[in-house]
């Protein structure tokens, strides 16, 4: 039985289909709802480290794959998913809004994105991208009372809309050049002689636009800060950690696949270009912003940059120090729209001021955001910093037979020093300003603190114990 | 002239008629009424090209769903400004023929290889609906069966932003 393979996607969209129709039938019980929901999502995840998958295997005519690395990443964006279902429940404008819509459509996403990480066809990965984007133009104007949410909204409708037309570009040329749109028959015309390598090069790069939409990649970055400052903060948090993940896994599964062109794999100008530019812009972006979660944006486009350096990088290091990093970003995004989803409760705004005397008002959120920022910035002994170590390590590998990596290393370097300085004012905000007359005690409810452990604990184990994780990405590789 | 190419005269040309009537008559609605004629009329286009399948999902898809949708905005928006088609469009008036250029150098590799076209195997060009369905519900299958989570997730957005404001 083949649908036997997509266990975790059909039980992710019967809990957002339960959740959708108790919401109907309950509304006075909506907030026990979403936590419902959530815990179903983490139990999915932890009866799928039981459940025995059938590996290796091609279904439904080698559209989708199951292996390690696919299982691995559903586990992964499943769990975010239910990180992001008990911010939801606390945030405060969500819900005023009522309703488990919104709980419904995180888990949809999650679906798509868990669907992603097993595509084996172009048709497939589409679809899947889709449903991603479609999801996230309702979660992104959920609030739709409020101008700025609609704003986001809209800007992330045109540009989504503006990237699967690239896409959908792109993928006609690959199959003009290939003659089809299935991963291993593509392999297998790459390696034929006939293949015209400008026309699938093209094609492939169009692709690559649009999956940069959802890694914030420039040049489709430009929607990450406007889009992050109006959406909720989980949708916020949702984009930052869930959609990104699912962007590089799918970039991982077609460089697994080898359909990278010929020519970039031996000279990976491109590559290298986009993540220095994508590091650079969002360091420098970062630096004028006075709005935590327009700095998150930036943050988030200078990320994905450093993500790149490890595909430009190539090789197992580069592709095991992605998955690093991706792991260890999640925790310390989680971290820092946790804080926010409780801080800013009230206005849905967050400049400096907000996060002032946070360690009088709160010291878990203040102690949260310390790690969080620290490993954004790359301090050890945190995850982040690691992560970082990893990837450069990856490049000044490969710097080794092709010099022109040295280059992008420095910039690398220079790229992680100028965003610690944001990283660090935000920090004298939360730590050094003293807190407002008016400022009361903030209570932080238990699903944001179960939200707040997880991820310290995650950046403080994989900051000093990074092997399993290493050696698990390793795996998936082979 | 058989009766085949009487029929392909008579599509063609009241295809180019209802396209420059879109552009000239004064009322959006008359011209969203004539793109729908004009969509039925490349339908019998393809007809000829024994596309059957393509004939009948450009008049379901297109003429059906794509240009009703035209015609609701259109009568939502209740757009009456009426002014002649080239009243001060100098813009347009220099766009077009660029975009007709651009069509153009698009279309001619195509058309000088179109003796390669006409000996290539019969089954090329078989657009039936079997060929259409069959990868459909055996390769595709599992891509269709999104494709309903994301109707699915697209109503609920339709439910979800356009319900009515609760009274507090």
């Amino acid at each position: 039985m083949e649908f036997y393979a997509l266990q975790m996607e059909i039980a992710t969209v019967v809990l957002a289909v339960i959740g959708l129709l108790a919401g109907a039938f309950w509304p006075k019980h909506v907030s026990l709802i979403r936590r419902g929901l959530a815990e179903g999502a983490l139990l999915v995840v932890l009866a799928s480290l039981f459940l025995a998958f059938p590996q290796h295997h091609a279904f439904f005519g080698d559209t989708f794959v199951l292996d390690r690395f696919a299982i691995f990443f559903k586990q992964i964006l499943l769990g975010t998913a239910a990180l992001v279902l008990l911010l939801a429940d606390a945030h405060g404008p969500l819900r005023r809004q009522g309703g488990a819509e919104f709980s419904a459509l995180v888990l949809l996403a999650a679906a798509g994105m868990m669907l992603l990480a097993s595509a084996n066809d172009f048709i497939f990965l589409f679809v899947a991208l889709e449903l991603v984007t479609i999801t996230f133009y309702v979660l992104n104007s959920f609030l739709r009372g409020e101008a700025r949410a609609l704003e986001a909204g809209l800007k992330y409708l045109v540009l989504g809309a503006l990237s699967a037309g690239f896409m959908a570009y792109g993928l006609a040329y690959i199959f003009g050049a290939t003659g089809s749109l299935n991963f291993d028959a593509i392999h297998h015309a790459l390696h034929g002689d006939k293949l015209p390598q400008g026309v699938y090069a093209f094609g492939f790069g169009m692709v690559l636009l649009g999956l940069g939409f959802k890694m914030a990649m420039v040049p489709m970055q430009i929607w990450a800060p406007d889009v992050y400052q109006g959406a909720p903060t989980p949708a916020a948090a949702f984009l930052a950690s869930g959609s990104k993940i699912a962007g590089f896994a799918v970039l991982l599964r077609l460089i697994f696949a080898d359909l990278l062109p010929t020519a970039w794999e031996a000279q990976p100008v491109l590559l290298m270009a986009l993540a220095a530019i994508t590091l650079l812009y969002g360091a420098v972006g970062g630096l004028a912003q006075t709005d935590l979660k327009r700095l998150l944006g930036y943050s988030s486009i200078t990320n994905a940059g450093f993500l790149l350096l490890g595909i430009a990088a190539g090789g197992d290091v580069g592709h095991a120090a992605v998955i690093y990093y991706l792991v260890q970003y999640l925790f310390a995004v989680l971290a820092v729209f946790a804080v926010l989803t409780v801080v800013a409760n009230a206005s849905d705004t967050a400049d400096r001021a907000t996060l002032a005397g946070l360690h009088r008002r709160s010291p878990l959120l203040a102690l949260a955001l310390l790690l969080a920022m620290l490993s954004l910035a790359g301090i050890p002994p945190l995850g982040g910093a690691l992560g970082k170590f990893f990837l450069l390590l990856a490049v000044l590998l490969r710097a080794r037979v092709d010099p022109a990596f040295y280059a992008l290393a420095g910039v690398a370097v220079a790229g992680a020093v100028i965003a610690l300085c944001y990283y660090l004012r935000v920090l004298r905000g939360a730590w050094a300003d003293p807190a407002p007359d008016a400022a009361t005690r903030i209570v932080v409810p238990w699903t944001v603190r179960v939200v707040l452990f997880i991820c310290m604990a995650g950046m403080l184990v994989l900051g000093v114990w990074p092997q399993p994780l290493l050696n698990w990405a390793l795996h998936c590789l082979h | 002239m058989t009766a085949y190419d009487a029929i392909f005269w008579f599509f063609s040309l009241a295809l180019l008629l209802c396209g420059v009537l879109v552009l000239i008559s004064p009322n959006a609605v008359a011209s969203g009424l004539y793109l729908v004629l004009s969509f039925f009329f490349l339908a019998g286009l393809y007809v000829l090209l024994q596309a059957f399948f393509l004939a009948m999902i450009q008049v379901l898809v297109y003429a059906g769903a794509i240009m009703v949708l035209f015609l609701f905005v259109i009568m939502l928006l209740d757009y009456r400004e009426s002014r002649h088609w080239w009243h001060g469009n100098l813009l347009g008036l220099a766009g077009a023929p660029l975009a007709v250029a651009a069509l153009a150098a698009a279309l001619l590799p195509v058309l000088k290889r179109s003796g390669a076209l006409a000996a290539a195997p019969e089954q090329w060009f078989e657009g039936t609906l079997e060929n259409v369905m069959t990868p459909v519900f055996t390769r595709y299958l599992l891509p269709v069966e999104i494709t309903a989570l994301i109707l699915l997730a697209a109503t609920i957005g339709v439910v979800v932003l356009g319900r009515k404001e609760k009274q507090p």
